[in-house]
């Protein structure tokens, strides 16, 4: 008789382990063929058939050469459909195929175990793509699978429900959390040099120059761009202008930013100077800022910022940036004053924004003298302006092609389009009237959710407009298209279409459906928090969590709160398992055999549940020899007590349970 | 510890011992007597004396030659017991065993002639070939223990013990006891083949049929109701109580169980295992009893379904006390 049980780890693979094992392959995979090559599912397919096939007698454990043969037709397809270079995703693949074929070589619990392992550590990689929490839920049920598979390969009654197979596992794991969530926060980050090479690398996002049309494309895409939580009340949303670029530079068609604001020097001579120019009026706003990778240095931000995080710049014309290509989603924090006003310029500068090139758009430039002369102030000027484009315009995101004269063409000829035609149009009119103008691109608004008035703002929020020079009051912001639709502006771009262009940005599902627009903010929120608080979690954020739960953070205190956490979670554990046993209210026999049970469980003997006391007892002796007396007439009394009902050996047993000492 | 105290508790579980020591003794002596003629099988011999000692009839389920006949032959003999074979066929009426009135010419009146079931050991050989007529009317007579008959009720000797067998082999033409008869049966039990030092035994040995006219008659039937009362005082703890019934509860709930054990089926079990607990020489029946006898009495009562319906009688019985923990924990 076997008495301490050890797994045999030669021993075969049984039919239910190996289901378990191909079901759960199938889960961890899924998720990496976002980025890796269809075509391996295919190879999980062949082999998964084949170990099945190995299984039931039907083939063979491949030879040495097929093996060989296969891997090298699988790098030889990595190589074809991934290339050469060391990349993130051919790694992953590698790493995927090795899972895969490795299921060929599965012969043995050894075997099984280092497949299992193997599987945990593609399921972590598959955070590298996936942040949403959900990515986290679906991370956890791979893990109480995997910990069930490994589990139910060592046990040995068969037949259980699923349920009863998870039931450990999930157990066991929840108990897990609360160590797991302390030493997340306790654990140092380590920095980026762990950082992986973010896979997507061509994102949709704002391009470095604007030309009429390349909107269209941002605004059917439902891509979340940046999400800001306000310190304090959220700001109504027709205030909320996040300036992203601002184009000085026109060429007849394309408004990109000119020499000056793309030299280094535009950049960094600008902030001190310049705050010290600008009057900051009015109540200022706070708020977090948390990007998506855009694969560009360019950052989101309200005029004016006052205080910003320390790891961005801050241009000329006042805007915020990150001195890298932001590949990663970062976060910010920024005070700004809707409110301000620049009081001193460089000319040169007001010089440069008031640039056109010189041919083309004859009518523009003949009418914005004219104009100008009959109205005879800036302000005037663009009152009629916006009378004109409220009167005759419309707005479209399907508007007809223009001529070579775009301007000329929109003003006075086909006049349907949407904001970077009216912020184009404008600003070469401003120009042409020799006032001094710039085109604004960035993200007007966003959907302000219910739940926490966080601010979730997406690539279709996509907007320009314009700011205008005038004396005395410094830049100020115009915007041309809320002359036309000021639905635009305050509630978004779905209100502000005509039905035909609304279905252009209809997605499934239509978002018209207030219950799922309801459900999506809060969706949204949830997210919001995970990603702020779980995915955003550096060595900053950690800093200043361990020293608001701690006051000041040291290495003493540190393990103070580790110690403290986790023992009391231990204890609330222990309670909770002490506090069922005795609900339980067994019966005294009951306890005494398991008092026995325990102290013989320090040599290393535990009972089998449909093992009567006796059989136990002969099984300790099998190996035991010496205990043979003491035990069997413990034996002797249990059964008295437990079974014949006398009473009076109760003391008796219980004494001599407590004196025997199997261990000595 | 008071030394005197601790006499006192021996002297208490010794006294205990002594009270059956006697009539157990006579336990091993009937199965030695048994084991005379039927070799190497002194725990069937035990099950079946058992199911005749708690008032149970006995179901054999195995091949022809397996030593069936024998076995209740003997099983009669050892007892002083009178002793009928039946050959169930297809043909058999009811009359057949309960016996039928036959006009007396000279009486002018029909007399009640009695059956072949007027007896104490009643051998029902391949009781699955006859028809459920057939059978319920011996089932009928196995429950009440008595035969009616033109509404004369004639009382069956005591003690009555049927020993049915069945063949597991061949089917065809067979009428299988449903659920509800197989029921009436205490125990159900296979001898097996012998082992091969004893079957080099057996065919050195004489005839069977001679060795049983040599069989002593070790117990006469008028010591049976005493052994009956020593039975009915064997102790059944609560924790036993307890056990049995998370077992029944187990049949009742499991996933491959169909249909699970009635109070009845525990009932016998617990009358068996007091017997059991009885001729070990105990005063209380311990789980052991229970899980020796949980095959033979309860295998039988109980439906499978699903995959479990694969496995062997064996294989289930195990696994149904696999699950079940013996000391409530």
């Amino acid at each position: 008789m076997i008495l301490t049980k050890r797994p045999n780890q030669d021993q075969p693979i049984a039919r239910k382990s190996l289901a378990w094992l191909l079901a759960i392959q199938i889960l961890i995979l899924a998720p990496h063929f976002v980025t890796a090559p269809i075509w391996i599912a295919v190879v999980w397919v062949v082999v998964a058939v084949w170990r099945w096939k190995i299984f039931q007698g039907a083939w063979d454990y491949p030879s040495k050469t097929k093996k060989t043969l296969l891997v090298a037709v699988c790098c030889g397809g990595l190589f074809l459909s991934l290339g050469a270079g060391f990349s993130f995703e051919s790694m992953i693949s590698l790493l995927l195929i090795g899972f895969i074929l490795k299921l060929l070589e599965l012969k043995n619990r050894k075997d099984f175990v280092l497949l299992i392992f193997i599987a945990l550590f593609i399921l972590a990689a598959q955070f590298i793509q996936f942040n949403h929490f959900l990515a986290a839920f679906y991370g956890f049920g791979c893990l109480t699978l995997l910990c069930a598979t490994l589990m139910q390969l060592y046990k040995e009654s068969a037949g259980q429900s699923v349920w009863k197979e998870l039931r450990p596992s999930v157990y066991i794991l929840l108990q897990a959390i609360p160590f797991m969530i302390m030493l997340f926060v306790v654990v140092p980050r380590i920095g980026s040099f762990w950082a992986v090479p973010s896979p997507q690398q061509s994102k949709t996002g704002m391009s470095d120059s604007m030309s009429p049309g390349d909107f269209t494309e941002l605004m059917e895409s439902d891509e979340l761009a940046f999400r800001v939580s306000f310190v304090g009340a959220t700001p109504p949303r027709e205030k909320l202008y996040w300036r992203s670029l601002v184009f000085s530079f026109f060429d007849g068609r394309r408004w990109s930013q000119n020499r000056e604001q793309k030299s280094g020097n535009y950049f960094n001579q600008a902030s001190t100077k310049l705050q010290s120019h600008i009057e900051h009026k009015g109540e200022p706003i706070e708020y977090d800022l948390i990007a998506e990778a855009s694969s560009q240095p360019w950052l989101y931000s309200l005029a004016a910022p006052k205080h910003w995080s320390e790891s961005l710049g801050f241009a000329r014309d006042m805007r915020l940036f990150a001195f890298e290509p932001v590949n990663e989603r970062i976060n910010y924090h920024v005070t700004a004053s809707l409110n301000y006003q620049l009081n001193e310029i460089n000319p040169d500068e007001l010089v440069q924004n008031k640039l056109i090139p010189k041919n083309g758009n004859l009518k523009t430039r003949e009418r914005a003298a004219e104009w100008l002369a009959e109205t005879g102030s800036p302000e005037k000027l663009i009152e009629k302006l916006f009378a004109y484009y409220n009167q005759s315009f419309f707005y479209t995101l399907k508007p007809p092609a223009l001529g070579i004269d775009v301007v000329d063409d929109f003003l006075w000829n086909s006049r349907q389009g949407f904001c970077e035609h009216f912020a184009s149009s404008f600003v070469f009119f401003m120009r042409a009237a020799d006032i001094p103008a710039r085109v604004v691109v960035g993200y007007q608004g966003g959907d302000i959710s219910s739940v926490d008035g966080s601010l979730t703002v997406r690539q279709r929020d996509a907007h320009a407009w314009a700011e205008v020079w005038l004396e005395g009051r410094g830049w100020v912001m115009f915007d041309p298209t809320a002359a036309v639709a000021p639905e635009r502006v305050q509630k978004g771009i779905e209100q502000s279409l005509s039905a035909t262009d609304r279905q252009l940005l209809a997605k499934p599902f239509g978002s018209s459906i207030k219950l799922l627009l309801r459900m999506r903010e809060q969706w949204d929120a949830a997210n919001l928090t995970w990603v702020r608080w779980v995915m955003n979690y550096d060595s900053g954020l950690q800093a200043s969590l361990l020293e608001r739960i701690l006051g000041e953070v040291s290495p003493l205190r540190i393990a103070v709160l580790v110690v403290v956490t986790g023992s009391g979670f231990g204890i609330v554990l222990f309670a909770v398992l002490f506090l069922r046993n005795r609900k339980r209210d067994l019966p005294e026999t009951s306890l005494i055999y398991l008092q026995l049970c325990k102290q013989l469980n320090a040599c290393g003997f535990s009972p089998l549940a449909s093992e009567t006391p006796r059989h136990f007892c002969e099984r300790v002796i099998l190996s035991r020899p010496e205990l043979s007396a003491s035990l069997l007439e413990l034996m002797d009394l249990y059964e008295c007590l437990a079974y014949g009902d006398n009473l009076e050996v109760a003391e008796r047993l219980r004494k001599a349970v407590n004196n025997f000492r199997p261990k000595g | 510890m008071d030394p005197r105290l601790r006499e006192d508790d021996d002297s208490q579980i010794n006294s205990n011992k002594n009270k059956e020591a006697s009539v157990r003794k006579f336990v091993e002596v009937l199965v030695n007597e048994i084991g005379r003629v039927l070799l190497g099988k002194d725990e069937k011999i035990k099950l079946a004396l058992a199911c005749l000692l708690a008032d149970g009839h006995l179901l054999i389920e195995d091949l022809p030659g397996m030593g069936k006949t024998t076995l209740s032959h003997a099983l009669a003999k050892v007892l002083g017991l009178s002793y009928n074979r039946v050959q169930f066929t297809s043909d058999m009426l009811p009359a057949d065993i309960l016996g039928l009135s036959i006009f007396d010419q000279q009486q002018q009146k029909f007399t009640f002639h009695k059956g072949a079931i007027f007896t104490q050991v009643l051998l029902a050989d391949e009781i699955n070939r006859t028809t459920p007529k057939t059978q319920s009317a011996l089932l009928e007579a196995m429950e009440e223990r008595q035969v009616t008959n033109e509404g004369t009720t004639y009382e069956l000797p005591q003690p009555f013990f049927v020993i049915a067998t069945q063949n597991p082999m061949s089917q065809m033409g067979t009428y299988p006891l449903p659920e509800s008869q197989l029921d009436r049966f205490l125990m159900r039990i296979s001898l097996g083949y012998p082992d091969a030092d004893t079957e080099k035994l057996l065919f050195k040995g004489g005839d069977p049929r001679d060795q049983l006219a040599q069989l002593r008659v070790c117990l006469t039937a008028d010591k049976i109701p005493e052994i009956k009362r020593a039975i009915n005082a064997v102790k059944v703890s609560d924790s036993l109580v307890d056990y049995v019934q998370r077992l029944v509860h187990f049949t009742r709930t499991s996933d491959d169980i169909l249909v699970g054990l009635s109070p009845r089926g525990a009932m016998a079990l617990i009358k068996a295992t007091k017997t059991w607990a009885f001729m070990h020489e105990r005063a209380y029946v311990v789980p052991e009893d229970v899980q020796y006898l949980f095959a033979s009495v309860v295998a039988h009562r109980i439906i499978v379904k699903g995959a479990a319906q694969q496995l062997s009688q064996e294989a289930l019985v195990k696994k149904i006390l696999a699950a079940v923990s013996v000391v409530a924990s």
